[in-house]
């Protein structure tokens, strides 16, 4: 749970400020366009997407080529692929889009006049971010950040390959163990996994009314 | 860019960011791209460029 905990605030560290971006400063005509362009890496399998991972983290891999033809390094990162390092790259790789497009949606539920009358006033960027588009976004951030991180725990594929000792997930002990024909552990694995899927939403719900993600297409 | 707060240069740079994170998510697959056009395969020291994996694929003759 905690490399999918991290995941999750990475993936928003890097993603949302890209939708705000988008919403803010981009005509409307083209928003969808680039947020179109998110869309790209899933033309490409997971699989082979997962897997071309490989050849860029590992000790031969482009980071390290690069790094040590800059001068960064000295020798090679062997600490990157088989960790849950790896699992986390992977997996901010794999669902970053999710949090471009649902801070896309909610960020819809912040209206632009917000925008400029904060501009009018001199508001400094960070209390724009933190007493306007926060509140107002946050069933949508809470909905990107339930997706990533729910995925994160449940996809088995990324620890099977980016991952190592100590680099597992549910997904990855419930298919082991459907593999090993421990179908009650691959099955109390799972209920923990809905369970926590269902609380989340909850909790989420109580604190964000979730169905205000929907108030600005009604 | 939407309003006169804003400076050229800081639209710009969020273009770039924006751009940026969209190549670094394609990245690994342009990488396998460059990696599948290479003779002697991944982790090589020598880059030879050949189609040869690629004509084993869709053979050109018969």
């Amino acid at each position: 749970m905690m490399h999918s905990s991290v995941s999750v605030v990475i993936s928003f560290i890097v993603g949302f400020p890209i939708a705000v971006f988008v919403r803010r400063r981009i005509p409307q005509i083209a928003q969808h366009r680039v947020i179109l362009l998110f869309i790209l890496p899933f033309m490409v399998s997971e699989v082979i997407r997962i897997f071309s991972l490989r050849p860029v983290l590992q000790r031969t891999g482009l980071v390290n080529t690069v790094l040590l033809k800059m001068g960064v390094i000295t020798e090679p990162i062997t600490a990157i692929l088989y960790t849950p390092l790896g699992v986390i790259i992977g997996e901010v790789m794999s669902f970053l889009p999710f949090i471009v497009f649902a801070g896309f949606l909610a960020m819809e539920a912040v209206p632009k006049h917000i925008f400029e009358i904060c501009d009018d006033l001199g508001a400094p960027r960070h209390r724009v971010f933190i007493d306007i588009i926060l509140p107002l976004a946050a069933p949508g951030i809470f909905a990107g950040g339930v997706f990533i991180f729910v995925n994160s725990l449940g996809v088995a594929l990324l620890p099977n390959i980016l991952g190592g000792p100590g680099a597992v997930n549910a997904g990855l002990i419930a298919t082991q163990a459907i593999a090993a024909l421990d179908f009650p552990l691959a099955m109390a694995v799972s209920a923990i996994m809905m369970t926590t899927l269902l609380g989340l939403l909850y909790i989420g719900h109580r604190l964000f009314d979730l169905t205000r993600i929907l108030s600005p297409i009604n | 860019m939407s309003d006169d707060y804003t400076s050229i240069w800081s639209y710009r740079l969020k273009w770039l960011y924006t751009l940026l994170v969209v190549f670094t998510l394609m990245l690994p697959v342009f990488y396998v791209m460059y990696i599948s056009f290479n003779k002697n395969g991944f982790g090589a020291r020598d880059y030879v460029f050949t189609l040869e994996w690629y004509g084993n694929i869709f053979p050109i003759c018969c």
